[in-house]
């Protein structure tokens, strides 16, 4: 699969799943430059696979842990706020909602239940 | 979900509001749902309760000014604050404040790193600086000093270290508030004031002499609710040239004993950085002869099983900093100095790194030993990982934990300490009718403190999210704590809802600590408006709230 962030996609439209979540968000999934999907479970890795069909760029929770984050999503986030998208679990969402808080964003949709172990969510600018 | 600071009105709040808009700007004063979700403790076991732990609004200062600003309005309308620095201390209550209802000054925009000294070896930073961003401000420069970071590295080092945090380097830097040199603090009623050698207008010293002249209040600010610290000096480790690691393995359980003194004198001559200790006897707790002499303490019939399994009974990891030639002369020291009082102890070498790390290095997993989860932190390269995947198994592949909490408890520095700690552990599990989650015999303490041991009492609170559950649980932690108390254990930590337990324990001559702290507090905080309760230190305004969350 495809990872990083070489593809910057701001018109480009997110899988169905996301679409209909995200609806009332301010921010919506359709606005994501990025997608993070869990390795581990079929849903997210077919969602990334949406993702990436629709020129998403996609990346995977342990590339982003062991390091993508440092090296490539803060510096992003440093420069401008941009969209992220994912579908993982909610300790993952944590993890992204916390580095998140610090660079001025926030979690603006959140849907649980999407599968027992996998929530949905779009995290934009606080500010928006 | 408006709430309010406590006895202040509806009209008082929003007149303290309008103030703090004109302070520092519209945009940085909070009061939505949304936004105050980012200011819960979401571990909490008052989670969505109506005793949560939810600040009224959030105010986010960007200098100093501003800072003192708040404090003053914050006194004309009586109302409580609670700083946070970035707001992680996840497991100590996270952002959430002591005081339902209080303001929270999130000092987040105060994120200027102001000085890294690379000759000297120090840096001032402000509140809203990371980990994360030092390590990134040194690396950009290619400056040659290493910090030493918390686990994971989001946090700030003004913040961890004013919670009296820990790192995982050499004994002085892991210490985060005993590595501190010099603080610039926001007094209650708005005043200024700078500790050490900052009191000194003109000097040169401020990171390097931390006394000053007459009393030094530091320690005030620590665990503390005397100020806001808006600035703060750390000492940092020089970069060395080079690093090191390697394991030892000790036979048989007594042999422990022997092991941390060799340790002990290893550490305090500063030869090694932080001692990581652990059991290899792990894979054994699922065989039930072993599982029952290890519940029993039977050290004879756990030595016999070890043996018969090929597995040692303890172990310890350690590091070098130093030179390639000086890293390898202090491990080899290490091992004969084991090896000469612990017949039977095996020796295994680590890595070997020349220093400064690559990106590569420093992703790399693969090791004689498994130890990449925690390889980085003893090298000071923050991360995030271990948030990640701590907690995940293949039965739990989410690892959620509602009501993650730290508790830790002082133990001596002996192996003779760890046993007995061990054997009281096991007893007030039994006491409490909390099962711990492993043999307490097989448990260890972790050195972050360099003279102190810290071991948690191995429970296992996880299952029941109900309120009914939770509060059943919240029961039996103070329970644990005060059993620990009566053995002589001290908590070091401690977050809000348990705060007034752990201040319990520290009873000594009818509380003659928490009174002069409480005596300090009222003269320098006569409205209590700054964290009240932080700590257990209640100011009179707030007294009546003391033991309200049990």
């Amino acid at each position: 699969m495809q990872s990083g962030f070489a593809v910057s996609t701001a018109s480009l439209v997110l899988p169905q799943v996301l679409r209909a979540e995200s609806g009332s968000a301010r921010v919506s999934a359709s606005s994501a430059e990025l997608f993070i999907y869990d390795e581990r479970f079929a849903e997210s890795v077919e969602a990334a696979q949406q993702a990436t069909a629709g020129h998403i760029a996609i990346a995977s929770t342990a590339e982003v842990m062991n390091g993508l984050w440092y090296d490539e999503l803060d510096l992003r986030w440093k420069e401008d706020p941009m969209t992220l998208a994912g579908m993982t679990t909610e300790r993952s969402l944590f993890v992204f909602e916390t580095l998140a808080l610090d660079r001025g964003m926030r979690v603006v949709s959140r849907t649980a239940g999407v599968t027992e172990d996998l929530v949905s969510w779009v995290i934009g600018p606080r500010k928006s | 979900m408006a709430i309010l600071p406590p006895n202040v009105s509806e009209g008082d709040f929003e007149s303290a509001l309008r103030e703090f808009r004109s302070a520092v700007g519209e945009d940085w004063v909070f009061t939505s749902d949304e936004d105050i979700h980012a200011y819960r403790d979401h571990f909490s076991y008052f989670k969505d309760q109506p005793n949560e732990l939810i600040p009224s609004a959030a105010v986010g200062p960007s200098e100093v000014e501003q800072v003192q600003s708040i404090v003053r309005t914050a006194n004309r309308y009586k109302i409580p604050l609670y700083a946070i620095s970035t707001g992680k201390n996840f497991a100590y209550g996270g952002p959430s404040p002591n005081v339902r209802g209080s303001v929270t000054v999130d000092l987040k925009r105060m994120n200027r790193v102001l000085e890294v000294d690379a000759s000297r070896n120090f840096a001032v930073v402000e509140p809203g600086v990371s980990y994360i961003d030092l390590y990134r401000y040194i690396q950009d420069r290619e400056l040659k000093v290493w910090i030493d970071t918390p686990d994971p590295g989001w946090g700030s080092p003004i913040g961890n270290a004013l919670d009296h945090g820990i790192g995982y380097t050499q004994g002085f830097y892991r210490d985060h508030f005993g590595a501190h040199c010099g603080m610039e603090v926001v007094l209650p009623d708005g005043e200024i004031m700078r500790t050490g050698m900052g009191a000194l207008p003109g000097s040169q010293n401020w990171q390097e002499y931390r006394h000053g002249y007459g009393p030094d209040p530091s320690g005030l600010f620590g665990q503390g609710n005397f100020g806001i610290v808006t600035k703060m000096g750390f000492r940092l480790m020089p970069q060395p040239e080079h690093w090191r690691n390697g394991l030892i393995t000790v036979p048989r359980r007594r042999d422990f004993i022997s092991l941390v003194d060799r340790v002990n004198y290893l550490t305090d001559l500063s030869i090694i950085g932080e001692p990581w200790y652990g059991s290899p006897l792990q894979p054994l707790v699922g065989n039930t002869e072993f599982r029952e002499a290890a519940l029993d303490f039977n050290e004879d019939e756990m030595d016999r099983l070890a043996a018969a399994a090929g597995l040692h009974s303890f172990q310890v990891e350690l590091q070098f900093y130093g030179s390639e030639r000086t890293t390898l002369a202090n491990w080899e020291y290490a091992k004969e100095l084991v090896a000469r009082e612990i017949p039977g102890a095996r020796f295994t070498d680590g890595e070997s790194l020349p220093v400064p790390l690559t990106r590569e290095q420093i992703h790399e997993t693969t090791g004689p030993y498994p130890t990449n989860m925690r390889r980085n932190i003893t090298q000071g390269v923050p991360g995030i990982g271990v948030w990640y995947q701590t907690s995940r198994t293949e039965q739990n592949p989410n690892g959620w934990n509602e009501t993650h909490i730290g508790l830790f408890s002082l133990v001596g520095r002996s192996g003779e300490a760890v046993f007995q700690a061990q054997k009281d552990f096991a007893e007030i599990s039994e006491i409490v009718g909390m099962p711990s989650a492993f043999p307490n015999a097989l448990q260890t303490g972790v050195n972050w403190y360099q003279f102190s041991f810290l071991m948690g009492n191995g429970f296992s609170v996880g299952g029941d999210n109900s309120p009914e559950g939770k509060k059943r649980s919240t029961e039996m932690l103070r329970r644990i704590l005060e059993e620990n108390a009566k053995r002589g254990y001290g908590d070091y930590r401690a977050p809000p809802m348990l705060q007034d337990d752990v201040a319990d324990q520290y009873s000594f001559n009818d509380f003659a600590l928490r009174r002069f702290n409480e005596t300090l507090k009222n003269a320098i905080d006569p409205n209590g408006i700054l964290s009240p309760g932080r700590a257990g230190v209640w100011p009179a305004a707030y007294s009546s709230l003391r033991g309200s969350l049990r």
